[in-house]
């Protein structure tokens, strides 16, 4: 597979109180075209930064060095974070290229606008259609994230949405304008464990039918596993290591992916309360 | 014995014009040093129910027996009393306290309220408070804000233990913890219940969790209970649809174990 994203060396700092704070100190990677990679990590591993950082989403005051390579058709360029100037059409665009989503839909949604405006605005900004058509596709997106009675979904605010009918709509203005990459941030994290396992259906079945790159970034490495082709586990701000799935999973290389194995306390777990500690 | 027994509790709340059953007919009990959990996916009730136990809500119907005192009809000097007799642990504990206070502040607070010790004694107990949640005495001058979570958490657990509960609710209180933290503070509230034999009504959203630390589990669905039993075999064969589902939607690790 060929690389859609070449991460070289990427620094990023952030400024706390005037220091200079490393949230990722040289990371290289490359996303696959096509591919499910899962970013794990612990809190402060930098997992959300990269994301951040190839979606274009990093605070003007971050601190960014290294290099995001996008041999997109064409020009194949990679853009330095150090010359302002770079060709417009080189680089990929927010919501154009990429699709993001983040962990809570109810910060990431427009309170006080319709959702079906919300991603008829993706779809017209992005595709240049009318608002008509663009109504017409935001329609169509919501009966592929499989949200009940699309026609009067439209019309709703998100504040009248659950939890996970709000991270639908999300991940529906997400992949509005057919993004080649989707990212998402955490994104079944303040779900509920069987709403998390539908969405994460949902992000499956749709990056399959669109033959979009996943980059999904979780703190679950079970989760992640049952999603992704590969997995790379960061820890404070450092690429630990990255490979298969089921060689992450039955042969980590290094003692901190294995911790990580070892902390999930799965359905088969060997249980921390021993029996004999069952009151009468 | 019990610490604890909820009988038909039922807690109604308004969803616009209709009235809905946030608890319905609920009925559990807890026994010393065991822990019972609480599952169900949300809006199922398990924290309105660590509510009406804790008495931060009153309850429409139903009754609350601690200690073998009738709970709710409590009230004044009684009440405070008996109250130090239950504690509780939040998800976030930056939210919990005041962040600008220092851990010494956070625990001195329970001692001095529930007159535990003098003012004289009150810095020998919070350091000993600190050791026994395994952290440094030299902690106790430092604010909540400038700790890690996972030392938060440690806070909170050493607050709730202060004025030596029976009982301890927790809500989702490893849940927002990385997990290497995580079964570290699991390992310490285990300690702590056999040493203690504190009983906890432990909530969480986690099967995992709960399979690793709860004697028994009691799992909701709409407010109401829909099975409950040891937490191996539920967990291992539910019976409910409620119960299968959140089987079901555990994401699991598939690897040929050494």
């Amino acid at each position: 597979m060929t690389a859609l994203l070449s991460i070289r060396d990427l620094r990023v700092a952030y400024r706390r109180d005037g220091v200079e704070v490393a949230a990722l100190k040289g990371v290289s990677l490359d996303v696959l075209a096509g591919e499910r990679l899962a970013i794990i990590g612990e809190s402060g591993s930098g997992k959300s930064t990269l994301a951040l950082a190839v979606a274009g989403l990093l605070p003007q005051s971050a601190v960014i060095g290294g290099t995001i390579g996008w041999p997109i058709p064409k020009s194949q360029t990679s853009h330095s974070f150090a010359p302002p100037s770079r060709p417009r059409d080189a680089i990929p665009l927010l919501g154009r290229d990429i699709g993001f989503v983040f962990q809570d839909p109810s910060s990431s949604l427009d309170p006080v606008m319709p959702v079906g405006k919300q991603i008829a605005e993706v779809v017209r900004t992005h595709l240049k259609l009318s608002w008509r058509d663009s109504y017409t596709k935001a329609k169509t997106l919501l009966q592929r994230v499989r949200l009940p009675d699309p026609d009067s979904a439209l019309h709703t605010y998100p504040h009248q949405l659950s939890g996970g009918q709000k991270q639908r709509v999300a991940i529906a203005a997400a992949i509005a304008a057919a993004p080649k990459i989707l990212i998402a941030d955490e994104a079944t994290s303040a779900l509920d464990t069987i709403v998390q396992a539908e969405i994460v259906a949902l992000i499956r079945r749709l990056v399959a039918e669109d033959g979009m790159t996943l980059i999904f970034i979780s703190h679950d490495i079970a989760l992640a596993a049952s999603l992704a082709d590969r997995i790379a586990v960061l820890r404070h701000g450092e690429l630990i290591e990255l490979g298969e799935t089921h060689q992450i999973i039955e042969a980590p290389r290094h003692t901190y992916t294995r911790a990580l194995l070892e902390a999930h306390l799965g359905l088969d777990a060997k249980p921390l309360l021993g029996r004999q500690g069952a009151s009468a | 014995m019990t610490v604890l027994a909820a009988s038909s509790l039922t807690k109604r709340y308004r969803r616009g014009d209709k009235p809905f059953a946030a608890v319905d007919n609920v009925s559990f009990e807890i026994g010393p040093a065991e822990t019972l959990a609480l599952a169900g996916p949300s809006g199922s009730g398990k924290s309105t129910i660590a509510r009406l136990v804790l008495r931060l809500i009153e309850p429409d119907a139903g009754r609350v027996d601690f200690e073998g005192a009738d709970f709710l009809a409590l009230s004044g000097a009684a009440l405070r009393a008996r109250r130090a007799r239950i504690q509780m642990v939040f998800q976030d504990p930056l939210a919990a306290f005041n962040p600008r206070a220092t851990v010494a502040r956070v625990l001195d607070d329970p001692l001095r309220i529930h007159g535990i010790a003098t003012r004289a004694e009150r810095p020998r107990r919070i350091a000993a408070l600190l050791e026994r949640v395994g952290l440094d005495a030299g902690l106790a001058a430092r604010a909540i804000h400038e700790i890690s979570g996972g030392q938060r958490q440690r806070v909170a657990i050493a607050r709730a233990i202060a004025t030596r509960p029976s009982l301890i609710v927790l809500d989702e209180a490893v849940s927002a913890l990385d997990v290497s933290v995580r079964g570290q503070i699991l390992e310490l509230l285990l300690d702590l219940q056999r040493q203690e034999r504190i009983a906890y009504l432990f909530i969480s959203h986690d099967l995992g969790v709960i399979r690793a630390v709860a004697h028994r589990v009691v799992i909701l669905d709409a407010g109401r209970i829909t099975e409950s039993g040891d937490a191996r075999s539920v967990i291992a064969n539910p019976q409910s649809a409620i119960g299968k589902a959140l089987v079901a939607a555990t994401p699991r690790l598939t690897r040929s174990r050494p």
